[in-house]
């Protein structure tokens, strides 16, 4: 049986805010044997106690301290689980910097991933052992996480090597050095082409989210993992501060299992990106419309919402059914990593589901805007986050300008990358390349980006620039293109793409009709996205009938090229209607 | 094989099942994101008896890797 929640967070904040990621591992073993962590083996939950957990953090931590990898990278390539968030912790609680890898990333993107970040040492699940055996000449060690290690030093024997250590009191755990300027991890936020930077965090920026979250923003007693542990979103909203202030996380084995999964283990809270709250959605309509009891359901909605605007809130017993398909316990869903669409949130929220929005970047570690049921503005994103200062720079009549942020959670700057640094930065201020405004209470809307990084609705950031030096380098005869992000109506639906405009070589095509042209571009494309990850593919291509504008110094005006394509693109689904 | 795949596609998506072939994209021509190839592998799964594991699911692109994966797992 745990201890009261809201009496232990309490406790846990009358001791401070953190000071640094072990001073955290060091606290939570207060929850002694309460369980932080639950995971799914076949039809069974294992439950994970805080004494355990903060026992093997230290356990590994002692082993990687041994076999000298103090100050070192360490890469960490795995599925979500139990022992993803120990070698996090082991790595960051002072023996180097964590290097979270993407798992939906090509082989080659994680090789050069491995190489970019100069990790001495990698932490692997038995899915990735190839990755790791392919880059032994630069990796010092290879650590198998899961299965038969198969050469590889396996998990178990690296515990029981720190066990040993510490029962022979060895206390290095406790006397590592950490500075709140020590960089506890290296985020690559997408790829590996000089237009995607690896976001080094430091002490200071994870734990000033955290300390913020534990402090201002009302969580429920459990979580369940969903999103990949190596996003900042995931990690740094969910993950750490969840386990800081004692909900309970539950991971979710497989993307497949969620439905189950939320029935299984009656979650009341998940941190999830828009692409969730859309199927989520999708789901219940589809599910009432088979039944139906679609019509019936909108009439219980709209008396619902009448009686809430007189303070009365029936909603979770009028749709207690829906909420049974989503194990009885959810309310809070935590929304962020891309723009939300409106419709998804009112839906969800008048069947019963409280959902709060944010606005952050791995760069914040990551929020720096949240509504919260307390706070909470419709069509902003929220108010500065406790610990982020807003900056609206260079303002128009409207007083939107360029979003910049300062604070504890501000990165400072990209690992091996001065150049990108110092262009993101201006007197003190990161500066985001989202453009919005600060309502007359406070509030962040945000109106557009300055910066080319289109953000899917799955949260996956995509680098125009590196989808564009891809295609240059494989399709022999594009003489200029832009990669942009687009709509297409799929089944009724509008679904955010990623689109290229190619300008080509005519004297390639000599007597091929314009379709012709674009048949042999989109399958020379199609042969490309075979070797992206699928978030990456490229699902729209336009050929350009002229070059594209240019500055004075020859560099494309990418707006134009956007807006002139928008046009034709709206133009030509007009007359296909 | 591909008749019995384009069938369970095509209970998943609405689309003319005269216009799927090898070459048809997952994600650009059915529209599917994420999420939802997650919902059609559990389908061909159960379907063909076969596994398709995440990582591979996450690589596949067209209609036609479905199918060799298939080809190559099935019994």
């Amino acid at each position: 049986m745990r201890s009261d929640f809201s009496v232990q967070r309490k406790s846990m904040l009358a001791l401070g805010p953190l000071s640094d990621l072990r001073e955290m591992v060091n606290r939570i073993e207060v929850y002694g044997t309460d369980t932080v962590i639950v995971e799914k083996k076949d039809t069974q939950k294992i439950h994970y106690s805080a004494e355990k957990l903060c026992d093997d953090v230290r356990s590994l931590s002692t082993a990687l301290a041994e076999m000298g990898f103090c100050g070192c990278n360490i890469a960490l390539l795995a599925e979500n689980s139990y022992r993803w968030i120990v070698a996090f912790l082991a790595i960051t609680c002072g023996v180097g910097t964590a290097v979270p890898l993407d798992k939906e990333l090509t082989e080659n993107e994680l090789d050069d991933l491995l190489c970019k970040s100069n990790a001495a040492a990698l932490f692997c699940s038995s899915t990735f052992y190839e990755t790791g055996l392919r880059n032994q000449t630069q990796l010092r060690a290879l650590f198998a996480m899961d299965g038969e290690a198969n050469g590889l030093i396996g998990w178990d024997e690296l515990l029981t090597r720190g066990k040993l250590l510490r029962n022979q009191d060895d206390r290095r755990f406790s006397e590592f050095a950490i500075a709140p300027e020590d960089i506890a991890a290296v985020i690559f936020t997408s790829g590996t082409t000089g237009a995607n930077k690896g976001v080094q965090l430091t002490q200071k920026n994870f734990v000033s989210n955290i300390n913020a979250i534990a402090e201002h923003v009302p969580v429920e007693e459990s979580t369940i993992s969903v999103l990949p542990m190596n996003h900042i979103y995931e990690l740094n909203c969910n993950i750490l501060p969840m386990l800081y202030i004692h909900t309970v996380i539950c991971i979710n084995d497989r993307m497949r299992n969620l439905m189950r999964n939320f029935r299984f283990f009656k979650p009341k809270m998940a941190v999830v990106v828009p692409l969730f709250l859309e199927s989520f959605y999708n789901h219940i309509r589809q599910g009432l419309r088979k039944d139906g009891i679609d019509k019936k359901t909108d009439r219980a909605v709209a008396l619902s919402n009448k009686l809430l605007e007189t303070g009365i809130d029936i909603r979770r017993s009028l749709f207690k059914d829906i909420h049974a398909y989503f194990g009885d316990e959810l309310k809070l869903l935590i929304c962020g990593g891309a723009p939300a669409n409106a419709k998804y949130i009112k839906g969800l929220t008048e069947l019963g589901f409280d959902i709060y929005v944010g606005y952050g970047l791995t760069e914040a570690s990551p929020i720096a805007a949240l509504n919260t049921s307390t706070r909470h503005h419709p069509d902003s994103v929220g108010k500065s986050f406790f610990n982020t200062d807003i900056h609206i720079h260079a303002p128009n009549e409207e007083g939107e300008g360029e979003v910049w942020l300062r604070g504890e959670n501000i990165t400072p700057g990209y690992y091996n990358d001065p150049a990108a640094t110092a262009d993101s930065f201006e007197d003190g201020w990161f500066k985001t390349g989202d453009i919005g405004k600060v309502t007359n209470d406070g509030h962040l809307v945000l109106t557009g980006r300055k910066k080319n990084l289109i953000i899917l609705d799955n949260g996956k950031n995509v680098h125009p620039e590196e989808i564009e030096s891809i295609l240059r380098s494989r399709i022999p005869y594009v003489r200029e293109i832009v990669v942009m992000e687009s709509e297409k109506e799929i089944f009724g639906v509008l679904q955010k793409i990623i689109a290229a405009v190619l300008y080509v070589d005519a004297s390639d095509f000599e007597g091929m009709t314009e379709s012709e042209i674009e048949t042999k571009a989109r399958a020379d494309v199609m042969a490309v996205n075979a070797d992206l990850p699928g978030y990456k593919a490229v699902s729209h291509v336009m050929i350009a009938q002229h070059g594209f504008q240019k500055t004075s110094t020859q560099k494309i005006l990418r707006s134009k090229v956007i807006e002139e394509y928008t046009v034709i693109r709206d133009r030509k689904g007009e007359d296909d209607a | 094989m591909l008749e019995r795949l384009i069938a369970v596609v095509g209970e998943y998506v609405p689309v003319d099942r005269q216009k799927i072939d090898y070459n048809t994209s997952l994600r650009m021509d059915l529209g599917l994101n994420s999420l939802d190839l997650v919902n059609l592998a559990v389908s061909v799964e159960n379907e063909f008896g076969i596994e398709i594991s995440d990582r591979k699911l996450a690589m596949m692109k067209t209609v036609g890797d479905l199918v060799r994966h298939i080809e190559t797992t099935a019994e």
